[in-house]
């Protein structure tokens, strides 16, 4: 690829509204299955992942008046409420009155968000100029006595991608897809997740995948990481990068799906200093790796939205039953429309 | 009791939902929200389309107890609670009706800064609604 000192020009994070501790499901169940888990963001009855796309790029958009041009959309997630009818079409809707520009949907595991931003990043290689919004949204869902629900929370974040005054250009991807077996599972039409009750490792052998596509491990200075806690203990040995600081919002947010890598990329980012590199990596059947280089000079788009963990701080919090009504779980229609 | 409204017939101003378009006359400078097909104030039919900056203050507002929200509402009253439904005076002047999302009913009053957002309003027909409600801007 041409690299053109194409980068993120502008990003926002956006989180649900409302606000569940893990302690909620030690008084629930008695233990809460998702080790390390502090709180997690998960929507209310009235969001989905179509409506914290909208709301992650008007974060954007608001920080860069008259900048807002782009000329395609790239959605990626795994929770969006068809197979077939494209919710970016709606995202765009929401967003502008253009109707010419590309929309893609990117879906099929967690490295959905991560992609999108990659699928951003070509786009704009490819001609000079363009400008593309690559935006991550993801609330998973899974039935109420899974212990994989335990984590599952919700979360989007959003990227301008081109050339200009970027905040952090791109340097490279890397990418390893492997087949796997378990829990992270839905067939087609199905709203929630399927557990095969599998216990295989499919991490570490992901990540020796990566380290070894990674000819030479780049030095970093900022890991964001889309993983939960047990994984982001293992990853940056298991990735040559011990020395990296960890960007790993999961025990705060839960597992926001496609979208959680993204939030860490906005929290590796928030954290960034000028010159600084960055490397973000989604896992779920394989991995996809992004790195970064922060500029030397980051105030020519000024920052002007909430840091990622002012956005985590905040939101509601509420009990485990008002929990399962808003995420429909005790509604006759839940799994009906995600 | 429901407040059908046909898919052909919501997706015809979906502008005006999604992205709060309003009409402005270009007869009298009257700003139309919802759009109308003739200026309520001089009765004129040409109109430039403006974005609403969704920015506002509560003008009035309602709770609907149980029981009392339209059908295509009883899931999410029965889920969530009492549905709160308000008039919202834009920056720009005009007034609308809308839900107010996330709102305290301990501290909801009257002149609450509010801003708009894109919610799920029902699913009906197999299609997801989505339009406009206003949260509370948090101070």
């Amino acid at each position: 690829m041409v690299k053109r000192d194409i980068g993120v020009l502008a990003y926002a994070p956006a989180l649900p509204s409302l606000r569940l501790p893990a302690a909620a499901y030690r008084q629930a169940w008695g233990g809460c299955q998702a080790r390390g888990l502090k709180r997690k963001a998960f929507c209310a009855y009235d969001e989905d992942a179509v409506t914290l796309a909208i709301a992650a790029a008007r974060n954007l958009l608001d920080q860069v008046p008259g900048e807002d041009r782009f000329d395609a959309l790239f959605l990626g997630a795994t929770s969006l409420p068809y197979d077939e009818k494209p919710s970016s079409a709606s995202v765009l809707s929401a967003l502008t009155e253009r109707r010419d520009l590309r929309v893609v949907e990117i879906g099929g595991s967690t490295q959905a968000g991560l992609q999108a931003v990659i699928a951003a990043w070509e786009f704009c290689s490819a001609a000079p100029g363009r400008r593309a919004l690559a935006i991550a949204a993801d609330a998973p869902s899974a039935p109420a006595d899974a212990p994989y629900e335990h984590a599952l929370g919700a979360g989007a974040a959003a990227f301008l991608v081109g050339t200009g005054s970027p905040v952090a250009t791109f340097e490279q991807s890397y990418a390893v897809s492997r087949e796997t077996f378990g829990r992270r599972l839905r067939r087609r039409g199905e709203a929630t997740f399927q557990d095969l009750e599998l216990r295989t490792d499919d991490v570490g052998p992901v990540l020796q995948d990566l380290r070894a596509s990674m000819e030479r491990v780049p030095a970093v200075r900022l890991l964001a990481l889309g993983a939960d806690a047990a994984v982001a203990r293992r990853a940056p040995k298991a990735l040559g990068l011990d020395e990296a600081e960890l960007c790993a919002p999961w025990p705060e947010l839960g597992d926001c799906g496609a979208a959680l890598v993204a939030l860490a990329l906005c929290d590796a980012l928030d954290r960034a200093t000028p010159g600084d590199s960055l490397l973000a990596i989604a896992l779920g059947a394989g991995a996809t790796a992004l790195g970064l280089t922060v500029a030397e000079e980051t105030a020519a788009i000024p920052r002007r939205g909430p840091a990622l963990k002012v956005f985590a701080a905040g939101g509601r919090e509420v009990d485990y039953l008002d929990y399962l009504r808003h995420r429909r779980m005790l509604s006759s229609r839940f799994g009906g429309t995600a | 009791m429901s407040s059908y409204i046909s898919l052909p017939m919501f997706g015809a101003n979906i502008g005006e939902r999604l992205r709060l378009e309003a009409a402005r006359c270009q007869g009298c400078s009257e700003l139309i929200y919802p759009q109308r097909p003739q200026c309520p104030n001089c009765n004129g039919t040409d109109f430039q389309i403006e974005r609403l900056s969704g920015e506002g203050t509560l003008y009035t507002y309602t709770v609907i107890a149980r029981g009392g929200a339209p059908a295509e509402f009883d899931d999410q009253q029965t889920m969530t609670g009492s549905i709160v439904v308000g008039v919202v005076e834009l920056r720009e002047g005009p007034r609308l009706m809308a839900q107010i999302a996330d709102a305290d009913l301990e501290t909801l009053t009257v002149g609450t800064p509010l801003r708009a957002t894109v919610r799920r309003l029902y699913d009906q027909e197999g299609v997801v609604r989505y339009g406009t409600k206003f949260v509370p801007v948090a101070s």
